[in-house]
């Protein structure tokens, strides 16, 4: 009878440390978080979202602070359930702060984009105020002048720095030289059509 | 139930031997339970760390990696030291950990802060300078009259301006400081152009030249009793004398390239010689309310002409010039003439009254009275 005892004990206790002694990091899933949060950085998430990629890094550190408890334990008492349901929520963060900052630098590029086109607009019109003016009949002796003056600030008005930002992925940088440019350009097509308006051209 | 029957037992020493295999269930147990100790407020520390994290990623991306890798080392050991069993306790692991985190994170603010304060300072100084250049170059395109490449620099200097002061609103004052250092480099196109123009008027030679001219329109007009005018280009006065004594002096505007001296039709640049009136004209015969034609090109002129075209520095279709008047209109602020010499219609009225055919008029760069 003491004999069966001792036996069902050790049964037990086998079947014990079979279904919990077993358990290991779910190591395919840390690898892929690990990937996830490299992929984000290379996003340059740091630019673009850098809230997202907060929210990552943190996600990850409790990830790992899990994995921590769960190896301090006792290895009878170790289970990765809230780990991996840690890792899941890390990728689900990576995810968007990946796509938040392709998000982020797709809109600083359009923003960009449109900026720069504006400014080739405003300059191709200013070019064309000017060619109008030259065309005036009505020249007026001081208006040479000024038309050798606004034609050297349209010189002025260049984009191939612009486009070299653009090129280097300065998106930030080009759009604040552009709305700069597209602000003086604004005012010398002010200034030609005043002289317009002036000469009755 | 377990551990009260073993508390409960008449003879623990018996029981345990009866029952080992529940023995180490019980002490596995406690021994377990043993392992959740309270861990310290690491809460205010993290929320430093990220701040730290947030300001110092923009400039200085590595060290905001280097905070990051240390408060995730943090984390594992705040849970490493909660979560463990009393015999691997090793209290103060978590402190450890979240002190490093915190002395990094003052130290990367400290040196992102000092080296933002630096460029601030930087930016402003530059800011200053930059904006005494423009004013400074605006005043020599006022006074000098210059070109196309002189406007297109003014131009770009003034973009490059606006665009650092919106890089500048955004935080970001050390690629500004570049915008204003680049805006300089613009603008010391037009502070070379405009001592390009004014070496001129410290050529000893030309300086005995124009006196030369003014003491022999002077001694003429003592000698003869008569009215001359000499105009200063440099100070931008036309001055009439009689007998030798100024009688009145009149603001002058000048050609556009005013400041030069003219070598041939077309360059907007204002004579200088000695020379004569040859005709006065008002009503239909001028568009400029009144005119004094002057007799340019005078036979000087024509000499330095033909020497100009044999060396090439003349086009070759440029004629040498001439309808060079004073005349009315004027008042405008600024030399815009195609060489003439504009007075105000009134000081033209006050002019003309006073002259006749034949009165000397000497144009100079300049002349100390």
């Amino acid at each position: 009878m003491r004999k069966n005892q001792v036996l069902v004990g050790v049964a037990l206790l086998v079947v014990a440390f079979l279904a919990v002694g077993c358990a290991k990091p779910p190591q395919p899933e840390i690898d892929a978080a690990k990937a996830a949060l490299a992929a984000v950085e290379q996003a340059e998430a740091a630019k673009y979202a850098p809230d997202a990629l907060d929210r990552v890094n943190q996600a990850m550190n409790a990830v790992n602070a899990e994995l921590q408890a769960q190896e301090a334990k006792f290895a009878l008492f170790r289970s990765y359930t809230k780990t991996k349901q840690l890792i899941a929520d890390t990728m689900k963060a990576a995810d968007e702060a990946k796509l938040a900052a392709a998000d982020g630098k797709e809109k600083a590029k359009n923003e960009a984009q449109a900026a720069i086109d504006g400014v080739k607009a405003a300059i191709d019109g200013a070019k064309n105020l000017v060619a109008e003016l030259e065309k005036c009949r009505r020249k007026p002796k001081d208006f040479k002048k000024d038309m050798e003056d606004m034609k050297g600030k349209v010189d002025g008005f260049n984009v191939t720095d612009l486009e070299g930002m653009f090129t280097r992925e300065d998106y930030l940088g080009a759009k604040a030289q552009a709305d700069s440019l597209k602000g003086q350009i604004d005012m010398v097509v002010a200034d030609m059509q005043a002289a317009k308006t002036k000469i009755k051209c | 139930m377990l551990t009260r029957t073993y508390l409960l037992s008449e003879r623990p020493a018996a029981s345990f031997r009866r029952r080992p295999f529940l023995f180490a269930l019980v002490a596995a147990l406690i021994l377990s339970a043993c392992g959740n100790r309270p861990t310290p407020d690491v809460e205010p520390t993290r929320r430093i760390a990220w701040k730290a994290v947030r300001l110092v990623r923009p400039s200085a991306p590595l060290k905001a990696k280097y905070i990051e890798r240390l408060v995730a080392d943090a984390e594992v050991a705040t849970a490493a030291e909660a979560h463990a069993p009393w015999w691997r306790a090793n209290d103060g692991r978590t402190e450890a950990a979240w002190l490093r985190v915190a002395r990094a994170a003052a130290q990367a603010t400290r040196a992102v802060r000092s080296q933002q304060s630096q460029a601030r300072e930087r930016y402003r100084g530059l800011l200053v300078a930059t904006k005494e250049e423009l004013a400074r170059a605006r005043a020599e395109l006022r006074e000098a009259g210059m070109g196309r490449r002189e406007s297109a620099a003014i131009t770009r200097a003034l973009v490059g301006l606006s665009t650092a002061e919106k890089l500048a609103a955004q935080g970001d004052h050390a690629r500004a400081s570049d915008k204003l250092i680049a805006a300089r480099q613009s603008l010391a196109v037009i502070h070379s152009s405009w001592a390009g123009v004014h070496a001129r008027f410290s050529d000893k030679t030309l300086l005995r030249t124009w006196n030369r001219w003014v003491d022999e329109t002077l001694q003429r007009s003592r000698e003869r009793g008569d009215i001359a005018i000499i105009v200063n280009k440099l100070q931008r006065r036309l001055n009439v004398y009689y007998r030798g004594l100024r009688l009145a002096s009149y603001p002058a505007e000048l050609g556009a390239n005013g400041l030069a001296r003219k070598d041939h039709a077309g360059d907007r640049a204002t004579p200088e010689g000695m020379y004569r009136v040859v005709a006065l004209k008002q009503g239909k015969a001028t568009k400029y309310y009144k005119a004094l034609l002057i007799d340019y090109p005078n036979d000087e002129d024509r000499a330095r002409y033909a020497q100009g075209k044999a060396r090439g520095v003349i086009p070759s279709r440029a004629g040498i010039g001439n309808l060079i008047e004073i005349h009315g209109d004027g008042g405008q602020g600024r030399d815009w003439t195609d060489g003439c010499i504009a007075l105000t219609n009134d000081d033209m009225d006050r002019v003309f009254a006073r002259v006749h055919p034949g009165t000397p008029v000497t144009i100079v760069g300049m002349y100390e009275q």
